[in-house]
């Protein structure tokens, strides 16, 4: 397996951790990104107040040979059901860039 | 004509086209000892910036006061009702055949409430595109939804939508239906399509052109 290339964007906190856990645990992956995007939506619904250390809204990028041959859709299911508990409580939103590694 | 109180009270949808969609209102008539039954003689909803004459017009649906009595656009962002006249009629009037027979497949009689899963299969079986969102097509009230509309703005294709913030039973609803977790949701065809991510997706991979055919 290639080394995983992680990457950490705006604020991370503990939710943003966990997802990274979460994501790390549950595929092997080639790369991964977890984006804090809560400040783009500040004074929106679920992140109101626009505090600094908002953990609502993510970007979540990843390469996976857990994606090969699957749809789309089913690429987010998996991480919408690894990730549920999140988007259940505190995750408002969550974009998600998700491809299986390039052939070659 | 009496005066009406309307109020809003279960989000049903009658019928659609071109993606507006009819809402039922229940009519409540005030008194409500008054008239025995309800003549919608004209609803005509036409999208914003037509200029041409109504294409949609219903006449005369007469209902029973307890039936689901008068029909408009829920999307008035989006349409205006180009005209509406809501008369009442006296009870020997009334030729009590309940509601016109355009509506009966999809709408029973009281006491029988639509289900929240009923209302998501009218919505998607008849619009050929249709997105539960937050706001409305033309004033979202949330980044991704307003990239969806923007997406398929760009295709100019007619798509139908209902606003979760407004029916909070749609909201969870639609959630459970398709068993995802966010908004907005895309149909197309009936089918769930997904989110904002997999639509741009579809979009920058050609896809959706071939979809939206």
């Amino acid at each position: 397996m290639a080394m995983a290339t992680t990457a950490e964007k705006g604020f991370i906190g503990p939710v943003a951790r966990n997802i990274a856990a979460k994501v790390s645990q549950a595929f092997a992956c080639d790369v991964l990104e977890v984006e804090n995007q809560s400040h783009h939506h500040a004074g929106h619904t679920g992140n109101p107040t626009g505090a600094a250390d908002a953990e609502t809204h993510f970007k979540l990028k990843i390469v996976s040979s857990a994606f090969e041959g699957k749809k789309l859709i089913e690429r987010h299911r998996m991480v919408n059901e690894l990730l549920k508990e999140e988007l259940d409580t505190s995750v408002h939103a969550l974009t998600m860039d998700l491809k299986p590694p390039p052939k070659h | 004509m009496a005066m009406m109180a309307l109020r809003r009270t279960t989000e049903m949808v009658l019928g659609s086209s071109w993606g507006v969609r009819y809402l039922a209102l229940r009519a409540l008539s005030n008194p409500p000892a008054g008239p025995a039954s309800l003549a919608v003689t004209r609803a005509c909803v036409v999208p914003l910036g037509t200029e041409s004459l109504p294409r949609l017009v219903h006449t005369t649906t007469r209902f029973r006061t307890e039936d689901i009595s008068v029909m408009t656009s829920s999307v008035f962002a989006r349409s205006r009702v180009y005209s509406s006249s809501i008369s009442s009629k006296g009870e020997g009037d009334d030729d009590d055949e309940g509601s016109h027979s355009d509506f009966a497949t999809q709408y029973k009689a009281k006491g029988d409430q639509l289900s929240v899963n009923d209302v998501i299969d009218t919505d998607v079986s008849k619009n050929k595109v249709f997105v539960y969102m937050k706001g409305v097509p033309e004033a979202p009230q949330c980044g991704f939804s307003n990239m969806v509309c923007r997406i398929l703005d760009a295709y100019e294709v007619e798509y139908g939508s209902r606003n979760v913030l407004e029916d909070p039973e749609i909201r969870q609803g639609i959630k459970d239906y398709t068993q995802w977790p966010t908004i907005p949701q895309v149909f197309m065809d009936g089918e769930f399509v997904g989110g904002c991510d997999i639509l741009m997706e579809m979009h920058k991979s050609g896809e959706l052109e071939d979809a939206l055919k």
